[in-house]
């Protein structure tokens, strides 16, 4: 943790030694605080690779593994070092798990920035992707390829002001500095040279947004953007991983359209990693776990424990090398799973057995749709008590009442038969919506979410059976209350007119009178309801 | 090119058109120098905002009228940015924090101390306390009713409070009680038809009698809609005829559409289709009670009493739960999923006594 | 007065008062009445024989306990403590006391942060001129069946480490809403409504300095209005003396229009809509009420007297129109829309009288 304490001029300058991997196992201090724990030139000792500090991607370093094999490792004990992972990283292209077709967009890429090098815009892009799809361990090999210098923004934890006073606005001090440190770092690091090294290329990374920007202010993103496009010397990159809520949605929400295409934002997004490439970089994973310098640490895990994690994985690499890790360890017992019912889209139609460990994987997103499903088509065995106990499915959820409730409110409706039976199910997704707004008590929304599913499910005496997609649920955005024309018809004196009031008493009138379009207009108004 | 409602609206006590006892009682206020915190209560469009603008101008002269608007930017306790409009003048500000939601708190607080702890700037200047104008009071939250009443207290040497709302059921006793209620009843018929008669009189219009009735019919004694639904008339048809259509709001019209939608079919299926439309009129900023209400009144019409009984029953019911609750959709779906299962009891119990 | 309103705490106000000194007093905004005739000490206080006899021995110089005050509001606990506190410390009145209320943020921070460091500062027992005083501080929590539970928790530790040096005294309308930790470390002391007498007398007191002119009636008609809240009865005759000015002499129909309280024969009528058994004329009514801006919620507040006392009603549809009524009452009061509610009403009404 010794880069976290530095201030962050020497953290955010701090580069990744990727171009010189052979010089790494000479002991050049790792300075990316993420993937990078302390101790890097002490551990040299521990025979397990931690040559090159990369991000923890999962793809198979060989070369390093080639340099750092001789060895003394028998004398020392084999222990897992922090650093296990980077020996798995990947170093050339054809090792990436990645679609050769989204290396081919990154590459064209980087191909056009050294066409336009020192011209004005600053080239940006932006990669996209859920987690553990490689957008890292692409950049950096492809970088590495180009020959760049990566310099990454991390962001500073040492310029937080603490508020003690919980409920006194904090002052703009703190929001500013740290703004500030980000626009700085933007526009020097990528004019002036780190003092260490004499590369002359380098490629600026930002993966760690700075809070600021994520709370609010996208206009100073703008503005950032648009003073690196004039004054930024290298290309920029921005790496951000896809969110399922959109309000962590980064790339929806600091990336509009607008703002890609007004700077010329090539985006390129990543898809989660497919089985059968997956399944081969386990493979490759495996055999580095077979080399010298790893046998002692662990034992190959059978073929189905394997399977079970490429399928638990779901694209996610990272994610699937981190259980291959564990499963595989000497001294751990080999991981129960469990038989699970996939249906695999082959043309058969048949079904296959799959398996999946039961204590690791990721599959929440699954579980919600199988879960909804479950609580809309109920099964009852043959005692008439229900198969999925809505108790389960309540503990499975109860981290987001709130959200589970919205899909069962979304998606309960086609698969009733009858008004009679919607009524006790709308009427306990109601006090359901009720108790889950009740924030005084901590009890409220798991027993709310209980109703709710335990409600739906009682409800539906005669499901109506079939396949229906999900829907997600709807959110409301209320339309902007008045166009530039009809403002202007309104004056001042409206100005304090809520929103409510003018979409209730204004809104159709003034759309007519503003138009001053004669006799069709209201008329129209009707239709453009009607649609 | 302002709206007529705007262009003429009485800017003086004396102008006004109804209400022309409250009027002087309202200059007699002015005449001391001691002012009490003041609540405008009426329907929407009976002229509340109107009065409350007279009055300024009566106890500070025509500077009121030199109105900028400016967005005020607060931080709650939580962090959080919250952006509200505002208008003000040298003398006094009005604000509408109903938009800032659940954080109307911090707006009315932080907006109260900010006014208050800057005097007025003329120190021999008609009054020395500011005026802080709340529309829409009752759409404050309780919790934000709590807080204004004892700032209001505490600052009322240099601010006082002038605030309009709909109606004095949704403000708590304790405001209540620290506040002038003037009533402002909505204007009769004949008193809005003699206005919508003057205005189109100075605007160089004839309306003929028969229009002028029609739109103070549909206008539900509301006087800001019936002008505001004349100058539509007037877009759409000018001159005016005795048997030109007068437009409606158009989420009435939906909204009645919708109301036949669910006396026509009553399954799930249908259920649905109405949800769509409730987003819909929610997604264009329809006020949910206003929805349920509207839905009320057209859902009732053809039931005998027991079903009308029944169906305001249910209505109360889950108003009042959505009222507390977070996703008003859910309640107003449930009110019509119980109103269609009445209703369907209802007409075969209609068809089996038909049989015999 | 104005040291009612800064309790020196908000730094500003109480800065700004000193350099200008004399001008104050003559440019002195006008005071409402409320504040006007808050009682100055506790033997002005109205009625509470029991907390103002127990605060009378403190002022005489007995330790003060922890306080609940709880009562209806504009029964005088804000002023009875205010007064009590100003008797015993004198001029040191404004260091002594610190005054939080509901538009303060009295989250569980301020709780821990500046109640406590108010509680831990000393307090001696003689004045800078030598003469004695208590060796306390008051802190008076006003409204505080608004602190949300977690801060009352805090609270109650506070209360109990420097019970040597601080005082409590917490104020609310309803002690329901204190948690018994901190109720069972206060003496509770209830506020009555105050009865008719009281008010008149308090009334008419007002009146003659302020020279009013009222109808010897009117006075009965305030009080009715008020239910036993002094402080809304006060503001109603000030409200009404102004809004008619001093040549007027106030009337009972004056009060009643300015109090927003809705004339009976609304009440009549809508019995008699009611017993039509019309939907269409009930609808009608109820928009009408509406648009003469009358309160539902008065009128409901009204028509509990008026169902209960009605000569024509037998006592089960009493019971069943109450029932509804009080029903009504709650989700109105809960934000529940009122064209429903009273909607709501009618149609039970027009039922139980069929």
């Amino acid at each position: 943790m010794s880069a976290r304490k530095k201030p962050w001029i020497k953290s955010a300058f701090s580069e990744l030694n990727l171009t010189q991997t052979t010089a790494v196992s000479e002991g050049t201090p790792a300075k990316r605080t993420r993937s990078t724990p302390h101790a890097s030139t002490k551990t040299q000792r521990n025979r397990n690779v931690n040559s090159t500090p990369t991000l923890a991607a999962a793809l198979v370093d060989i070369t390093a593994e080639d340099e750092d094999g001789c060895g003394d490792n028998s004398e020392s004990p084999p222990t897992v070092t922090e650093k296990w992972m980077e020996s798995f990283a990947p170093t050339s292209s054809e090792e990436l798990a990645v679609h050769p077709k989204k290396i081919g967009e990154l590459r064209d890429w980087l191909r056009h920035c050294e066409a336009m090098r020192w011209k004005v815009p600053a080239q940006i892009c932006l990669l996209s992707g859920p987690t553990g799809a490689g957008k890292t361990a692409t950049l950096q090999v492809l970088a590495k390829e180009f020959g760049y210098q990566l310099q990454e923004w991390i962001n500073p934890v040492d310029c937080e002001v603490i508020n003690t006073l919980g409920d006194q606005p904090s002052g703009g001090s703190y929001l500013g500095s740290h703004l500030e440190a980000f626009k700085s770092f933007l526009l020097r690091a990528s004019r002036y040279k780190s003092l260490l090294n004499a590369q002359n290329k380098r490629l600026v990374l930002v993966e760690d947004f700075p809070n600021v920007l994520l709370s609010d202010a996208e206009a100073n993103f703008d503005d950032l953007l648009e003073k690196y496009s004039i004054y930024g010397k290298s290309p920029l990159v921005f790496i951000v991983a896809d969110s399922k809520s959109r309000g962590l949605n980064i790339s929806y929400k600091l990336f509009p359209d607008q703002l890609k295409a007004k700077h010329r934002i090539n985006h390129i997004s990543f898809n989660s990693i497919a089985a059968t490439i997956m399944q081969k970089s386990m493979k490759t994973f495996c055999a580095i776990m077979q080399q010298k310098g790893n046998k002692a640490l662990y034992k190959v895990p059978s073929s189905t424990v394997v399977d079970s994690i490429v399928v638990g994985a779901q694209g996610d690499i990272r994610n699937a090398l981190i259980n291959l890790h564990l499963s595989a360890l000497k001294g751990v017992p080999n991981m129960p799973t469990k038989q699970l019912n996939v249906s695999v889209t082959s043309k058969g139609r048949q079904r296959k057995m799959q398996s999946t460990l039961k204590s690791i994987g990721r599959d929440e997103s699954i579980t919600l749709m199988h879960a909804v499903g479950r609580v809309l088509n109920p099964k009852c065995n043959e005692e008439k008590r229900l198969q999925h106990s809505p108790e389960v499915l309540t503990e499975a959820f109860c981290t987001e009442p709130r959200n589970f409730v919205n899909f069962i409110h979304a998606n309960y409706l086609p698969h009733f038969r009858d008004i009679e039976d919607v009524l006790p199910a709308i009427n306990d997704l109601c006090l359901s919506d009720f108790m889950l707004n009740e924030y005084r008590d901590d009890a409220l929304p798991v027993m709310g979410l209980n109703l709710a599913i335990r409600g739906t499910m009682l409800a539906n005496k005669d499901p109506v059976s079939g396949w229906m997609p999900v829907r997600g649920p709807k959110r409301i955005n209320v339309l902007p209350p008045a166009t530039l024309a009809e403002q202007k018809l309104l004056g001042i004196g409206c100005a304090d007119t809520s929103k409510a009031l003018y979409a209730t008493e204004y809104k159709s009138f003034v759309k007519c009178i503003a138009a001053r379009s004669p006799k069709e207009m209201p008329i129209e108004n009707e239709q453009s309801i009607e649609d | 090119m302002a709206l007529w409602v705007d262009k003429y609206r009485p800017r003086e006590l004396t102008k006004l058109d109804f209400h022309k006892e409250q009027a002087e009682n309202l200059r007699n206020l002015c005449k001391q120098s001691d002012f009490p915190h003041l609540m405008f209560y009426g329907p929407s469009g009976a002229g509340k905002k109107t009065r409350i603008m007279c009055l300024l101008r009566e106890m500070y002269g025509a500077g009121v009228e030199r109105l900028r608007s400016e967005t005020m930017t607060f931080t709650t306790p939580s962090n959080r940015k919250v952006e509200v409009m505002t208008v003000s003048s040298n003398y006094h500000l009005e604000v509408n924090p109903s938009d800032a939601g659940m954080y109307d708190r911090t707006v009315v607080i932080d907006l109260i101390k900010q006014v208050a702890q800057t005097h007025q700037i003329e120190i021999n200047g008609q009054r020395e306390f500011k005026v802080i104008v709340i529309s829409e009071g009752d759409e404050l939250t309780k919790d934000a009713q709590h807080a204004l009443r004892r700032t209001m207290e505490k600052y009322v040497a240099t601010c006082r409070i002038i605030m309009s709302v709909n109606s004095t059921s949704r403000i708590i006793p304790a405001i209540r009680s620290r506040c002038l209620g003037i009533r402002v009843a909505a204007p009769s018929e004949a008193e809005m038809t003699a206005i919508l008669q003057s205005t189109c009189k100075r605007e160089g219009l004839a309306l003929p009698v028969e229009l002028a009735k029609r739109v103070v019919d549909k206008s539900e004694r509301n006087l800001r809609r019936a002008l505001l639904m004349l100058e539509a008339a007037k877009v759409a048809k000018s001159p005016f005829t005795a048997q030109q259509e007068v437009p409606d709001l158009d989420w009435q019209v939906f909204l009645r559409e919708t109301a036949s939608q669910i006396i026509s079919e009553q399954t799930p299926a249908k259920l649905e289709k109405i949800r769509d439309r409730l987003y819909e009129l929610l997604t264009q900023g329809v006020p949910p009670n206003l929805i349920f209400r509207g839905l009320v009144e057209h859902l009732v019409s053809n039931c005998d009493m027991s079903i009308k009984a029944k169906t305001l029953e249910l209505a109360t019911e889950y108003e009042h739960r959505m009222q507390n609750g977070a996703k008003h959709i859910f309640h107003l779906e449930a009110f019509v999923a119980q109103f269609m299962s009445i209703y369907k009891k209802f007409m075969s119990e209609l068809l089996m006594t038909d049989d015999f | 007065m104005q040291a009612f309103l800064k309790t020196g705490k908000s730094g500003a106000s109480s800065g700004s008062d000193k350099p200008q000194g004399g001008s104050v007093e003559r440019r002195k905004p006008p005071a409402p009445w409320v504040e006007k005739y808050r009682p100055r000490s506790v033997d002005d206080v109205v009625e509470q024989s029991e907390v103002v006899a127990v605060l009378r021995k403190c002022v005489e110089g007995a330790d003060l306990p922890n306080m609940l005050l709880y009562g209806p509001p504009g029964t005088g606990k804000t002023s009875t403590i205010l007064a009590a506190a100003r008797q015993i410390f004198g001029d040191m009145y404004k260091d002594r006391i610190l005054e939080l209320n509901a538009s303060d943020e009295r989250g569980i921070n301020v709780v821990r942060t500046k109640i406590k460091n108010f509680s831990q500062l000393s307090a001696s027992h003689v004045r800078p001129d030598g003469r004695p005083v208590p060796p306390f501080k008051i802190i008076i929590l006003d409204e505080a069946d608004s602190m949300t539970h977690a801060a009352q928790s805090a609270l109650r530790r506070t209360m109990e480490k420097e019970s040597s040096s601080t005082r409590f005294c917490l104020i609310c309308n309803y002690v329901s809403r204190i948690i018994v930790p901190i109720t069972s470390r206060c003496s509770k002391f209830r506020f009555k409504p105050l009865g008719e007498e009281k008010i008149i007398a308090r009334l008419q007191h007002i009146c003659e300095l302020e020279s009013v002119k009222i109808d010897p009636d009117a006075y009965k008609t305030i009080v009715k209005i008020s239910g036993g809240d002094l402080r809304r009865a006060i503001t109603t005759l000030q409200s009404c003396f102004r809004l008619q000015g001093s040549e007027h002499t106030i009337n009972t129909a004056d009060l009643f229009e300015m109090s927003g309280v809705i004339p009976d024969y609304l009440l009549d009528d809508f019995m008699d809509v009611c017993r039509s058994g019309n939907y269409e004329r009930l609808e009608q009514f109820v928009r009408d009420i509406g648009y003469s801006a009358y309160s539902v919620g008065q009128m409901m507040e009204q028509l509990v007297e008026f169902i209960v006392h009605h000569p024509n009603l037998t006592d089960p549809q009493k019971a069943k129109i109450c029932e509804k009524l009080g029903e009504c009452c709650y989700r109105l009061q809960d934000g529940g829309s009122e064209y429903l509610q009273i909607m709501d009403l009618g149609c039970c009404i027009i039922l139980a009288l069929k």
